[in-house]
């Protein structure tokens, strides 16, 4: 009897440590899970995205992309900002420019725009916000991602003193593709901005 | 008492796994906008963004699976994992908007006409994770049921 009390009591303080070291073991076995995860994780998105980038589904993305030679990383490296699709939408812009050519903005453009079309900046100024206020928010937006319109508008805006100049990088695709309001017709007339 | 922490901690094994399923789904469904999402948070090189977009949402996945394993030791691992990438989401998220970023969480929805979340964003994320730290902290430190042996009768 005597010996067992002396055994548990010396259970004691050795179960402690043992309870402590099959904590560390513990902690040690679910980093080690948690990595095999990872790496099941990445042979997956591996073994998907080749699949994709073989046809087998839309969508495929290359492992590097080029984001420095972005439209918005240009943008943000001149100081022009960036506007979503939502504070277009919300009229977050005083003006909002189109750096599409005419004839496209005349077939549909987000209402409340004005045509700014790349190469006729000053013209188009003078004609449509002459009044605007340097300080004000403007956003200029042209097809989408890929086209070089819109950044080279407000480059120019930004070159001619105004100082929040925006830049909409999705662009008509985007707006149209995600349900946004069009305005046909001729300089913003069908329904002037508030 | 007990009885009615292990139906909060069941819940909340399952609302993690299935909040992590549905993030995930969208992601892996459309690559390139996720991408776009990484890459507005201006925070990983841009060598990085691709490969971290494609990587994140199979992790995702693969740690909502083990948080639905019933084996402590998956689960350990799988609630570990959802708590560092909570964590993780969140300090991101705060870091846009501490920097005065008006970014789209881009955590479930990729839509282009998603508003920027701010703080009910990382209210929900804080949330998230505080149910992913209790999962981890019962499948981890949580004692064994005792199992009679000679040494222990």
């Amino acid at each position: 009897m005597t010996d067992g009390d002396v055994m548990r009591r010396g259970d004691f303080s050795n179960g402690w440590k043992k309870s402590f070291q099959s904590l560390e073991k513990r902690a040690w076995c679910t980093a080690v899970d948690a990595a095999v995860l990872l790496a099941l994780a990445a042979a997956l998105a591996a073994g998907v995205n080749a699949w994709k980038l073989r046809g087998g589904g839309s969508g495929g993305l290359p492992w590097v992309g080029d984001w420095d030679s972005y439209v918005e990383s240009k943008a943000l490296a001149a100081g022009i900002g960036i506007v979503t699709m939502r504070e277009l939408a919300d009229r977050v812009p005083s003006a909002v420019l189109d750096a599409r050519p005419r004839e496209l903005y005349r077939a549909g453009h987000v209402p409340g725009a004005w045509p700014c079309p790349a190469g006729d900046v000053d013209a188009s100024l003078a004609e449509h916000v002459a009044d605007l206020d340097p300080a004000a928010p403007v956003a200029v937006y042209c097809d989408g991602a890929a086209c070089a319109d819109s950044l080279e508008v407000a480059l120019e805006l930004k070159a001619r003193g105004f100082a929040r100049v925006g830049l909409y990088p999705g662009g008509w695709s985007e707006w149209t593709a995600n349900g946004g309001a069009v305005e046909t017709g001729e300089t913003g007339e069908t329904e002037a901005a508030p | 008492m007990r009885r009615a922490l292990r139906i909060v901690l069941l819940l909340a094994r399952l609302a993690l796994a299935g909040v992590f399923l549905w993030a995930a789904w969208g992601k892996i469904a459309a690559p390139d906008a996720f991408a776009l999402a990484v890459y507005r948070y201006r925070i990983l090189p841009s060598w990085a963004v691709n490969a971290f977009a494609l990587w994140l949402p199979w992790i995702e996945v693969l740690a909502a699976l083990a948080l639905l394993v019933p084996g402590r030791r998956w689960r350990a691992a799988g609630a570990a994992l959802a708590a560092g990438m909570l964590a993780a989401f969140t300090a991101a998220y705060a870091a846009a908007l501490a920097r005065g970023l008006s970014i789209a969480c881009g955590c479930f929805t990729l839509r282009a006409d998603a508003a920027a979340g701010g703080w009910t964003t990382l209210a929900r994320n804080a949330a998230l994770f505080a149910l992913a730290a209790a999962v981890f902290a019962d499948a981890f430190f949580a004692r064994r049921p005792r199992t009679p042996s000679p040494e222990n009768p």
